[in-house]
């Protein structure tokens, strides 16, 4: 096999990130080891970042695929890719104000950053089984990093060894499902897996245990219950930028592979995976919410909501897998998966301003008198909140509209109630903190050092809330094309 | 001045005079509130006669003034218009109402010419007169409907005139809400009869109805009659709602002369003789107007012998009194009720206008116990309530009399009467008879029983000028009506009555009678009557330890009659305090306990839930770890067993 | 555009508070404001065309294509006295709030005009979507209503009202969007639009209960039946009532609870005919129990403002049999009870307010005796229980009048039941309006450390509209009932298969063709 320009054309957002990561620590290098100051790093990585989105906007929709089939830059690569380093620099912005991630190892930061969104894109854009491994694995090595290389001391340590950990487990799991499809197909290109899925599903056990353990890996990084355990200790011991990034950036690309992975027809149709599939979704909304509903840390309540959100996306990719034209799913969850990250980036940067230190940890309760102090703010995590909770205008309902039209489209009428159900108790402790800012007196304080990046990061992603469903129809029909 | 004009002037006068004393609710100047309403009243009078006159130069068949305002209510079928009209029945009603009317509003100015709210109750005065003008003259259910509950809600504001008294507001309350159970019914009678005859308007209720009577009880004639009875029972103090009139008295007194004794009371009766032609059809529901009539006549009446509170005495006099007029409408005597109708108005008002000058001149006292002898004090007083004594028993040739003796007769005669009906009249009359000079007694004749402290006076004019008119009232007012056995005699006197109300009255077709008869019941009524009278006047003038002992003799009969035979007790006992019990369990624990538990549990589940999630996160990796391979096991045994 | 003008003025109003400067300036502003929306809202009537049935001043624009989702405002005999009676109790809130507001005034007026946008938009969207867009909008001010200005109970009340009333309204999204599935199998593409819904014919299998009909009917109508509140989903409203402040009461009871009954005139009993008969023996008879339990339990209640809030209960389950009766005079009395309660229930809570704001105790035990120190007070507040118990020439008879001939029409059995709730009525305010009125002065009138002061030439004014309206409604009732008329017998007698066309706004001439405007 020869490697093309075209290939070189295909994946330049990679190397483009991978130039941009560079430089900083380069830098600082040539410097005798001296740290550049914070917002330089910060603009390169932002630049590298915008970048590789231009690149990507500009050479992936078409479909074309890189490196023998192993890479494709279709619609799905597009979107997610987009979301995906959105949610990164949108990250960025947060870990550069932070105590704990900014400082004397902001370069080095930076750098995991985009190597990790390097992974990312190759994720959203394998083909391959074992591209779907590299990217998986490249993310993930460089967010263990990441958290582990926190100023904050024990949490966040602990934190990173469970991740890291727990996430190795289940990159074995992984990797022993490849093997045994790569045994009963004797392919791991993915479009040869799934066409060969119909005849195999029935007749090879191999294959079924094989694809099963995939799908439970999957499970793991986007945080399916039972493999959900780790999120609520990892997402509350991390940095809460890196936190961020995780819930968003990572939760998206993850269902972008699982989306090319497992949303086919023969598969998801067959009866044994599908009740599988539903069962685990319901069974994650309702942890998810339940769990969230007594949780009074701040970061761990949006951890368990965001393991709620993987329940109703799970919903939407089984609905990708059962529906004739796989775009109209696709769509839903791609527009959900958009909202979620705008409206949970913001709240976890709202989260981000109230912490003085390392250590701090925000408990719902602290929230009091956060109106009467910072009106502003308060408004924007109260729009994050509806709209993490669903009620219209917000983005966020018409994120859980599309998708559960897409659902009751393909008569999954029951998972779009559960859906709708557990919404209804998530309302509760979505409106929890709205309460105690509005309606409890207190002395609320954020964090002494200015924080104009986070605050930026927040504003927009609250005007792109409050405002982007009512474009939402257009947008969607521009992605449903791309993915068709 | 046309009609509409003159209909205009004489419903809205009072209407005017409400608003402008409503207005000036806060001064105090009796003469001029006073003069204000009284002038209204008197406009209206005035405007009733100028109408009258109109109507009288009618044909007889085609009396009936109609002026329309505008229509009310317009859904689909059901077209109300603010509609009136001028009969001979309204117009007996108007004539009595404005007129009785006008000398109680100038007997109030002098009664009530000390009291601070003086302004407020003229207005209250006034607004009732306006309701019971729309009462009256209403062309259609509806429009009578409307007047029927604004006198209700005008007698609960006077009621409770003098609110800052726990006992008085109670009554008002009282009053409003017994009223409201029969208007409540009177809305069913109403929607049966709209969906019967497609039309709330009188006459062509009447025009429609049906030739035959029917027998069913659940025919819907009867129903609708029946239900609309029971709206009288409430406004008109019949079994088994009347409880609230007595209480009643805690108004001004001159208030229980206008409403509770002359108009509002009687606008029951006026309804059933307003729809004559209806009830004609519906013999079931006269029956039971007949026997509730006469009950209630007979068992008023005998409260009324053992009362000492001397506006009690009277309003049960009411009551009783009532019951003969429904007597007279169950047994098709529409006519001869009308007929009572006005000359109790007439001696009714005098005796309640009496008592107030008695009460007056007491000082705010109505025990008869602290009275008698009050004669020589109260010259004009006592000789007006003579003459109105006489007429309520019934002595010729008083207004009374002739009224009464009407009833007792067609309840005998009558098609619908029966000798069991007139007997239980006839009782009432002799009852009536000994507890009005058992009354007359007490207060006026006798020996003093004054407290020396009270100096009694007789009132000023203004107060006694009204007691003469309606004196001299009671004494003529039966003429018009004189049966004929007795104009024969007398010489070929025309019962006007009868052929004034000719046009719109079914006079039903009587079995023929000897005039002897006739004679002998009229005798023998009016002797039980004097008899009585005498009994009466032996037992508290002459030997007054008697009636004690007499008491003490049939202690536990004396004892339930005193007490109205548990009648308020019984109510409150068996209905209303259980109602508000229950109503307090229903809150407490269908609302509090029940649903919102209910609701309490399912989130209280869901919170459970949380701290079970939240115990399996406990931290530790191994577990984290556990958790995952069994997951793994599980789903792979299940996919993989099956 | 007048209906959009309508619709989003409130907001734009909003925004220039947000902006004002002034604390001191931002009331009479706010006024100002709420005032000429009120003066707009007539310029509607003067508008409409009351001998047509159909939907006029429409405003239908593509929204959502993919969706079929359209921003369409139009309205009819039915909405638009609703959208009045929005405006006129909103401009009444802004002057009577003027008091019972202390803190965060430009946060309240704020919440109040995004709150009226919502409650128009429910009132005048015609898309499904776009009226599912304004209902679950209107539950978020509202919240912080309760929540920021309420009493002491207040959060716990505003989650209960958020969480029911979201509970209700979820399971009416799935539903909306199964019918817009529907829409698509039947005319090949998918659409929102009520008219499209109009169209369907939904299979309909009397008797039992999961059966497609069956249950979306009953999908949409929880949603409005927890709001209106039906017995037994009405355990929110009292302590919704009791812990909002007065404006946030008068709102809900006024305008809010009117959500829910319009909701089944509009959707529920439309859209799906042959099950609303068949169930309708359903609706009569939790009518009828609220009817009688609100009133035995409003009875018994001990805080003036929580005796209100249960006879709003009672009211409504009036509203409800008048609509299921479906007959002219059931609907029509209906529709009128809901202006009735809105104006009548709106101003006791105005009042309850006022005299707390004097004494801060809504305790009757702790008064009595007021009637002799507050006579103007006194005189208005009877004048407002009179509408309440349905005295003639109130408002409050016409409607309840009509509500119960059309019931007795249809089902005699129940208007026997709603009778009892004519006498309940009187009993339970007369009683409350006895012990805090009359008898002897109570320890708080008595109280000589701040005598109370009768009402300011403010609250009068607050007051006298609404009396005004009262006694207008109670008189000349056919004003208004001519215009919602058409709409009213359309609905009767066509309730088979209802439809709606639209009129064109130009020329007065109708173009059914909806196949024409359904593209």
């Amino acid at each position: 096999m020869s490697i093309g320009i075209g290939d070189i054309l295909l994946v330049s957002p990679m190397i483009m990130l991978f130039l941009a990561s560079i430089i900083p620590i380069t830098i600082k290098v040539l410097r005798g080891n001296i740290e550049q100051s914070p917002s330089a790093t910060l603009i390169q990585g932002l630049g590298g970042l915008f970048a590789a989105i231009v690149l990507l906007m500009v050479v992936s929709g078409s479909g074309a695929t890189a490196f023998a089939n192993a890479l494709v830059f279709d619609g799905v690569t597009k979107w997610m890719g987009f979301i995906a380093l959105l949610a990164a620099a949108g990250s960025l912005l947060l870990m550069y104000d932070n105590p704990s991630t900014t400082g004397d190892q902001f370069s080095e930061l930076v750098f995991l950053t985009l190597s990790s969104a390097i992974g990312m894109l190759i994720l959203v854009s394998a083909v391959d089984l074992l591209m779907v491994f590299i990217g998986l694995e490249t993310m993930s090595l460089a967010l263990y990093l990441m958290i582990a290389m926190s100023h904050e001391q024990k949490l966040s340590k602990e934190a990173a060894l469970k991740y890291f950990i727990l996430g190795s487990f289940a990159s074995a799991i992984f990797l022993y499902g490849i093997a045994f499809i790569f045994g009963s197909v004797g392919s791991t290109y993915i479009p040869v897996v799934i066409q060969k899925t119909s005849e195999l599903i029935t007749s090879s056990r191999i294959y079924m245990f094989g694809i099963t353990m995939l799908i439970l890996g999957f499970c793991f990084k986007v945080s399916i219950v039972p493999f959900h355990a780790w999120t609520p200790d990892v997402y509350q011991g991390a940095p809460t930028p890196h936190t961020a990034y995780m819930s968003t950036a990572v939760k998206a690309v993850s269902f972008a592979a699982f989306l090319r992975i497992i949303a086919t027809k023969s598969l998801v149709g067959s009866e044994n995976l599908f009740d599988l599939l539903q069962w685990l979704a319901v069974i994650t909304m309702i942890v998810g919410n339940v769990g969230a509903i007594l949780q009074n840390n701040f970061k761990r309540m949006l951890a368990y909501s965001s393991v709620a959100h993987s329940g109703y996306l799970l919903v939407g990719v089984i609905t990708t897998g059962i529906s004739d034209d796989m775009s109209f799913g696709a769509t839903g969850v791609i527009f959900y998966l958009a909202a979620y990250t705008l409206m949970t980036l913001g709240a976890f940067a709202v989260v981000t301003l109230m912490e003085k230190s390392e250590e701090t940890i925000i408990n719902v309760d602290d929230l009091a008198g956060y109106a009467k102090k910072r009106p502003l703010m308060a408004l924007c995590l109260t729009l994050f909140l509806l709209s993490l909770a669903g009620i219209p205008p917000t983005v966020g309902f018409f994120g859980k509209f599309y998708m559960f039209t897409a659902a009751i489209g393909e008569g999954l009428i029951w998972l779009a109630i559960w859906g709708v159900i557990n919404s209804v108790i998530s309302v509760y402790y979505y409106l929890r903190p709205i309460v105690v800012m509005y309606m409890r007196e207190g002395g609320v304080d954020e964090a002494p050092h200015s924080m104009n990046a986070t605050r930026t990061a927040i504003i927009v992603s609250a005007i792109l809330v409050a405002f982007l469903g009512f474009i939402s129809g257009p947008i969607f029909e521009l992605v449903e094309r791309a993915l068709s | 001045m046309t009609q509409t004009a003159l209909m205009a002037t004489l419903i809205l006068a009072p209407f005017v005079g409400f608003l402008i004393n409503g207005f000036r609710y806060r001064k105090h100047s009796a003469n001029v509130a006073g003069g204000i309403a009284t002038t209204m009243a008197a406009i209206s009078f005035i405007c009733s006669v100028l109408l009258i006159l109109d109507l009288m130069a009618l044909p007889t068949e085609s009396r009936r003034i109609v002026v329309s305002f505008f229509d009310w209510i317009r859904v689909a079928d059901l077209k109300v218009n603010m509609s009136f009209v001028v009969d001979p029945i309204s117009s007996i009603m108007i004539l009595v109402i404005t007129g009785v009317g006008s000398l109680i509003h100038l007997f109030s100015i002098g009664y009530m010419h000390h009291d601070k709210g003086v302004a407020k109750y003229f207005a209250y005065l006034n607004l009732f007169l306006f309701n019971m003008l729309l009462l009256v003259l209403g062309d259609n259910l509806l429009v009578m409907f409307v007047g029927w509950e604004g006198v209700g809600l005008c007698s609960y504001l006077l009621i409770g005139f003098w609110f800052t008294d726990q006992e008085k507001a109670a009554a008002g309350m009282k009053a409003f809400i017994t009223n409201r159970i029969g208007d409540a019914a009177f809305i069913l009678g109403m929607f049966i009869l709209f969906l019967t005859f497609g039309t709330l308007n009188f006459h062509e209720i009447n025009s429609l109805v049906p030739s035959s009577p029917e027998f069913s009880w659940l025919a819907p004639i009867t129903l609708g009659t029946l239900f609309l009875f029971i709206g009288a029972t409430g406004k008109s103090a019949q079994i088994p709602l009347y409880v609230w009139l007595p209480d009643a008295m805690a108004g001004p007194t001159p208030v229980s002369a206008l409403i509770h004794a002359a108009t509002m009371v009687t606008a029951g009766v006026y309804m059933i003789v307003r729809l004559n032609p209806l009830f004609l059809m519906a013999p079931n529901t006269l029956a039971v107007v007949a026997i509730i009539g006469a009950a209630t006549a007979v068992l008023a009446a005998t409260i009324g012998m053992t009362q000492w509170d001397i506006k009690k005495i009277l309003a049960y006099s009411t009551v009783s009194q009532l019951g003969y007029m429904f007597l007279a409408c169950g047994v098709g005597a529409f006519g001869a009720a009308m007929f009572h109708l006005m000359t109790h108005a007439f001696f009714k008002a005098l005796m309640f206008l009496g008592s107030g000058s008695v009460i007056h001149a007491m000082h705010e006292e109505q025990d008869v116990r602290k009275m008698g002898g009050l004669k020589k004090y109260l010259p004009i007083t006592h000789l007006t309530f003579f003459f109105g004594w006489l007429a309520i028993i019934g002595v010729p040739p008083f207004a009374g009399f002739f009224s009464k003796d009407e009833i007792l007769w067609m309840s005998f005669q009558s098609p619908h009467g029966h000798v069991g009906l007139w007997t239980m009249g006839a009782l009432g009359a002799a009852l009536t008879a000994f507890y009005m000079t058992r009354l007359m007694c007490l207060t006026f004749w006798g020996k003093s029983r004054v407290p020396k402290t009270v100096h009694p006076h007789e009132s000023p004019l203004l107060m006694t000028i009204p007691l003469m008119v309606l004196a001299l009232l009671s004494i003529v007012g039966g003429w018009i009506g004189i049966p004929h056995v007795i104009g024969e005699v007398l010489g070929h006197i025309p019962n006007i009555w009868e052929h004034w109300l000719e046009p719109v009255i079914v006079v039903p077709t009587m079995p023929h009678a000897e005039a002897s008869l006739e004679w002998g019941l009229m005798g023998a009524s009016v002797l039980l009557a004097v008899i009585s009278a005498a009994v009466a006047y032996h037992f508290y003038v002459q030997a007054p330890e008697k009636p004690k002992a007499l008491a003490d003799k049939i202690k536990p009969i004396y004892e339930l009659i005193l007490n109205k035979y548990f009648v308020d007790e019984a109510y409150f006992g068996l209905i209303i305090n259980p109602l508000v019990r229950a109503s307090r369990n229903i809150w407490y624990y269908v609302d509090v306990n029940f649903i919102d538990k209910t609701t309490y549990v399912i989130s209280d589940l869901v919170r459970g839930g949380g701290g079970l999630v939240r115990g399996l996160q406990n931290g530790n990796i191994q577990q984290y770890a556990m958790y995952i391979s069994l997951g793994v096991v599980l789903t792979l045994s299940i996919l993989l067993m099956r | 555009m007048l209906l959009s003008t309508i619709v989003f003025l409130p907001i734009l109003f909003s925004a220039i508070l947000i902006l004002w400067p002034k604390e001191s300036t931002l009331r009479p502003l706010a006024l100002g404001l709420s005032l000429v929306e009120f003066l707009v809202s007539l310029v509607l009537i003067h508008r409409f065309d009351m001998t047509s049935a159909s939907l006029q001043m429409v405003e239908k624009y593509p929204w959502i294509e993919r969706f079929g989702i359209t921003y369409f405002l139009g309205v009819d005999g039915i909405s638009l006295w609703l959208v009045l009676l929005t405006n006129f109790l909103t401009a009444i809130i802004v002057l009577g709030s003027w008091k019972s507001i202390e803190t965060r005034v430009k946060g309240f007026h704020v919440a109040l005009f995004v709150l009226q946008t919502a409650m128009l938009g429910t009132f005048l969207a015609m898309d499904a979507v776009f009226f599912y867009l304004f209902w679950e909008l209107s539950l978020v001010p509202m919240y912080f209503m309760i929540g920021i200005w309420g009493g002491p109970r207040r959060i716990y009340a505003t989650v209960k009202f958020f969480i029911y009333t979201m509970l209700g309204s979820v399971l009416m999204l799935v539903a909306i969007i199964y019918m817009m599935f529907l829409t698509q199998e039947a005319f090949g593409e998918m659409s929102a639009s009520i008219l499209d819904f109009y169209r369907l014919d939904i299979p309909f299998v009397g008797g039992q209960f999961f059966s497609l009909q069956t249950l979306l009917f009953f999908a949409f109508a929880l949603a409005f039946a927890i709001k209106v509140p039906v017995f037994p989903f009405h355990t929110w409203l009292p302590d919704a009532h009791v812990e909002a402040p007065t404006p946030g009461s008068v709102i809900l009871a006024g305008v809010m609870l009117k959500m829910g009954t319009y909701g089944f005139i509009r959707w529920t009993i439309p859209m799906f005919p042959e099950a609303a008969e068949y169930w309708a023996w359903l609706f009569l008879l939790v009518g009828a129990i609220g009817i009688v339990y609100g009133a035995l339990v409003a009875m018994v209640q001990p805080d003036i403002k929580k005796l209100v809030a249960y006879s709003s209960v009672s009211h409504m389950g009036y509203v409800l049999i008048g609509l299921f009766a479906f007959n002219q005079f059931g609907l029509t009395g209906g529709l009128y009870q809901m202006l009735n309660h809105g104006i009548s229930t709106g101003a006791l809570f105005l009042m309850v307010g006022m005299i707390y704001e004097r004494t801060h105790s809504r305790e009757i035990s702790k008064y009595g005796g007021l009637a002799s120190v507050l006579p103007l007070f006194t005189i208005f507040f009877f004048i407002v229980t009179l509408s309440s118990i349905a005295v003639p020439l109130t408002n409050g008879f016409v409607g309840e009048f009509l509500i119960l001939l059309g019931t007795f029409k249809a089902e005699p059995a129940f208007a026997y039941v709603a009778v009892t709730g004519v006498v309940l009525g009187a009993v339970y305010m007369l009683w409350m309006f006895k012990r805090v009125f009359f008898g002897e002065k109570g320890e708080l009138v008595k109280d000589e450390h701040h005598p109370l002061l009768d009402l300011s030439l403010r609250e009068i004014m607050v007051m006298v509209p609404l009396v005004v309206m009262i006694f207008w409604m109670g008189i000349f009732p056919n004003q208004f009932l001519d215009y919602s008329k058409a709409s009213v017998d359309h609905l009767i007698q066509d309730r088979g298969n209802y439809m709606l066309s639209i009129q064109n706004p130009k020329s007065d001439k109708i173009n059914a063709s909806i196949q024409g405007e359904n593209k």
